[in-house]
């Protein structure tokens, strides 16, 4: 099922982005390549839970997170060292791929679970899923800006970017697995505005001076 | 006990929020501010998990991640940020380098030993007890190092005997997880350290700049 869903992404971005520009096609590149990573996130997965013996709510709380903060991290880090000249392309980038990410994850959840669910649930993980697919990875790439601009502050702090991003990922799964979903949607969203606010006003600062 | 440290960390992650996101704040107070956000949410986990599902919290779990990345981060600042300005390689530091070596690597065998005297899978818990050692090492160079021009490491010193401090606490209290008094006793100053790390780590910052 999960390689029908891909199919039905991937075909359609492929055919748009041979129309764009150059920034509009790398967003949609590396949110196809979020879309990738989910899939393969869910035979990982898959995988682990068949060895382990794991029921799915102890690894998407458990496993889970390490693994999908693993491998979304991956394409920004080899766009990063390997073709980014302009380290400002990173964050978007990297968001886009958390957002392709939580594409794929919301649409394999609604066709495996069609008959529980509702529109509500539809707003909550359109809002509160994506952003938090989006910010964790959008954490891992601020912290990719470093890469060659300062190579010591990468090599140490992109593991405690990772941490982080694997830690808030797991409280997520954790809440909204829980009586307190509600508070796990909110967590993601006041994230994002503080980041928004955070972002709006540096680039005011930056206008200024 | 884990609620004490939640407390600390939690008090220190508002704190972080109020000055860390200010104009010309230096890149070494908000690697560290990252680090403390880390644990809050590292303690977050753990606090939340054993209440809706301890079955999440035994052995080594996600929550233990957002410790891992405070001591990356600690590591990172002090690699990436600070070590360059106090120590450029010279050989009269050299036994300042070699008794920050001792120190880490006696922080290194408290936490291997209690991985390995406490734990029935004691691998994972050994890893945890590397980026510890790794910021113990840098903490406690500069801690012993004499200041250099413009007062950069005196500045800082209180901050370094506290990271160093925090080190230990947690190492023990995650490889050892000893119970009682001690667990309460560690719990507690590992609270107050979180709590105190901001404000200090600023102070020795706004000396250095001024």
């Amino acid at each position: 099922m999960v390689y029908i869903i891909f199919i039905c992404f991937a075909v359609p971005i492929l055919l748009l982005m041979t129309l764009l520009d150059r920034q509009a096609r790398l967003l949609l590149g590396f949110m196809l390549l979020g879309i990738l990573v989910a899939v393969s996130a869910y035979e990982i997965n898959t995988m682990v839970q068949l060895i382990l013996g794991m029921s799915g709510q102890d690894i998407s709380i458990r496993v889970a997170p390490i693994v999908e903060e693993l491998l979304k991290a991956l394409p920004v880090l080899f766009y990063a060292a390997l073709l980014c000249e302009d380290r400002k392309t990173l964050m978007p980038l990297a968001m886009s791929v958390g957002i392709g990410f939580a594409l794929m994850e919301n649409a394999f959840l609604l066709i495996t679970y069609m008959d529980r669910v509702s529109l509500g649930w539809a707003v909550v993980r359109g809002f509160s899923t994506s952003l938090s697919h989006g910010m964790c990875t959008l954490s891992v790439g601020y912290g990719m800006q470093f890469l060659k601009l300062q190579k010591k502050l990468f090599y140490t702090g992109i593991f405690g970017l990772l941490s982080l991003a694997m830690t808030f990922h797991a409280v997520f799964n954790l809440l909204i697995q829980s009586p307190y979903d509600w508070l796990g949607m909110l967590l993601p969203i006041v994230t994002y505005l503080g980041f928004w606010v955070f972002h709006a006003r540096q680039r005011k600062n930056g206008a200024c001076s | 006990m884990i609620w004490l440290r939640l407390a600390g960390a939690f008090a220190a992650l508002l704190f972080g929020l109020c000055t860390a996101f200010r104009p010309k704040t230096p890149l070494f107070y908000k690697i560290i501010f990252f680090g403390v956000a880390s644990c809050f949410l590292g303690s977050c986990h753990e606090a939340l998990a054993s209440l809706l599902r301890p079955s999440a919290v035994q052995g080594f779990h996600v929550g233990w991640l957002g410790h891992v990345g405070l001591f990356f981060f600690l590591y990172s600042s002090y690699y990436g940020a600070f070590n360059s300005l106090a120590d450029s390689g010279e050989r009269e530091f050299r036994k300042y380098r070699l008794a920050a070596a001792a120190v880490a690597a006696g922080v290194l065998v408290l936490g291997v030993s209690g991985a390995l005297w406490r734990w029935e899978h004691p691998v994972l818990l050994s890893l945890f007890a590397l980026p510890v050692t790794m910021a113990a090492y840098f903490a406690a160079k500069l801690l012993f190092m004499p200041d250099v021009e413009m007062g950069i490491i005196a500045a800082m010193r209180t901050f370094h005997a506290l990271a160093l401090l925090l080190c230990v606490v947690q190492l023990a209290q995650f490889c050892w997880s000893p119970a009682g008094l001690t667990g309460w006793l560690l719990a507690a100053a590992d609270g107050a350290l979180l709590l105190a790390a901001l404000p200090v780590a600023r102070m020795g910052v706004r000396k250095w700049f001024t």
